[in-house]
């Protein structure tokens, strides 16, 4: 894991001969130097195409929506707008932790961008859509799945 | 805001894990064992910092112990109760009693982003209540002394448009006591939130 942090793609294209580098190649030259497991690979595929889970109309990330926790929580909030919002907060600087803050919004729009197409695409009347939040004070970036009350 | 005393109903929430004051924990606080920047506290005085719960509410340990006194000590020694999930378990009934009776620090040295601060060295390993800001409106981090804890963050200076305030829970505990580096972003209790 190391070695695959430790390589920008600048300096991979940089330090890199052949005609035809590319992001493709570089994926592929880190995953090999990281000798990660294929579930690692899939997992980032699920990440930017999850499956998706309604509950009472509103949109979860099935890999993640825990009943008792969605139980729990909407005994005390009482409202399935609040429950979703506070548990589809996804922090991309602690997933990422080593990302830069420019870089973790970039990523968390771009993922917000594929989490609503398909949305969309699948759960039209659904209610709730990914949004990027931003707390400048802590320096974190979230995606968040909400509706647009919260 | 919602009301966010309705956990009482059934003395269970889904709070972070707090597996330092558990009716199993190992680490709950003794406040007549405390030291604190110079102060002791005793089981009888009220917390000299502001207490987040009644302020009549019995030490954490006599609570503890109500139901069942004659319950071995080696029981304490026993992982935190985990139920259905590795990192919830049903925290006390007097959950800001103890806040509130936790030693307090001030925050020191620089952390890093996105990182609430490690625990202070003079708390020895026991939990603490670090004050990075004092208030409502502040940011206070408590450590139950085993990895895990949690970071209150109110509303302080503009801070984008995430909701405050709100709790940043780190640390959990799997059944086989384990601890991960679980965090998550949830809203705050009642007794979380400083009176102010």
């Amino acid at each position: 894991m190391s070695k695959l942090a430790s390589s920008s793609f600048s300096d991979y294209l940089k330090n890199s001969e052949g005609p035809d580098l590319n992001f493709l190649l570089y994926l592929k030259d880190k995953t090999d130097d990281a000798e990660l497991h294929e579930d690692f690979c899939l997992k980032f595929l699920e990440l930017f195409s999850p499956t998706f889970r309604i509950v009472e109309g509103h949109v979860y990330l099935a890999a993640t929506f825990d009943q008792a926790e969605y139980d729990a929580k909407f005994q005390r909030l009482r409202s399935f707008s609040e429950v979703q919002y506070w548990l589809n907060l996804y922090e991309i600087t602690y997933i990422f932790e080593n990302m830069s803050v420019q870089n973790a919004m970039q990523f968390a729009n771009r993922l917000a961008t594929l989490w609503n197409l398909r949305i969309e695409a699948e759960y039209p009347d659904a209610l709730g859509r990914a949004s990027v939040l931003y707390d400048e004070e802590q320096q974190e970036v979230f995606v968040c799945i909400k509706t647009e009350e919260m | 805001m919602p009301d966010h005393d309705l956990h009482e109903e059934t003395g269970e929430d889904e709070r972070g894990p707090n597996p330092g004051i558990g009716h199993n924990s190992k680490v709950a606080p003794d406040p007549s064992e405390i030291q604190s920047d110079g102060e002791r506290f005793k089981k009888n005085d009220p917390p000299s910092d502001e207490p987040l719960g009644p302020a009549e509410e019995k030490p954490v340990q006599d609570e503890d112990q109500n139901e069942d006194p004659e319950k071995p000590e080696e029981d304490n020694n026993q992982p935190p109760s985990t139920g259905d999930r590795d990192f919830r378990q049903t925290p006390p009934d007097n959950y800001g009693s103890i806040l509130g009776e936790l030693p307090s620090f001030s925050a020191h040295g620089k952390k890093s982003r996105n990182k609430p601060p490690g625990p202070h060295p003079d708390a020895a390993g026991k939990p603490h209540k670090i004050i990075e800001k004092p208030g409502r409106d502040g940011q206070y981090t408590v450590h139950w002394g085993d990895g895990s804890g949690f970071q209150y963050r109110g509303s302080g200076k503009p801070h984008g448009n995430t909701p405050r305030p709100n709790v940043k829970v780190f640390g959990s505990r799997s059944r086989e006591g384990v601890l991960h580096s679980y965090k998550k972003i949830r809203e705050p209790f009642e007794d979380e939130i400083p009176k102010e």
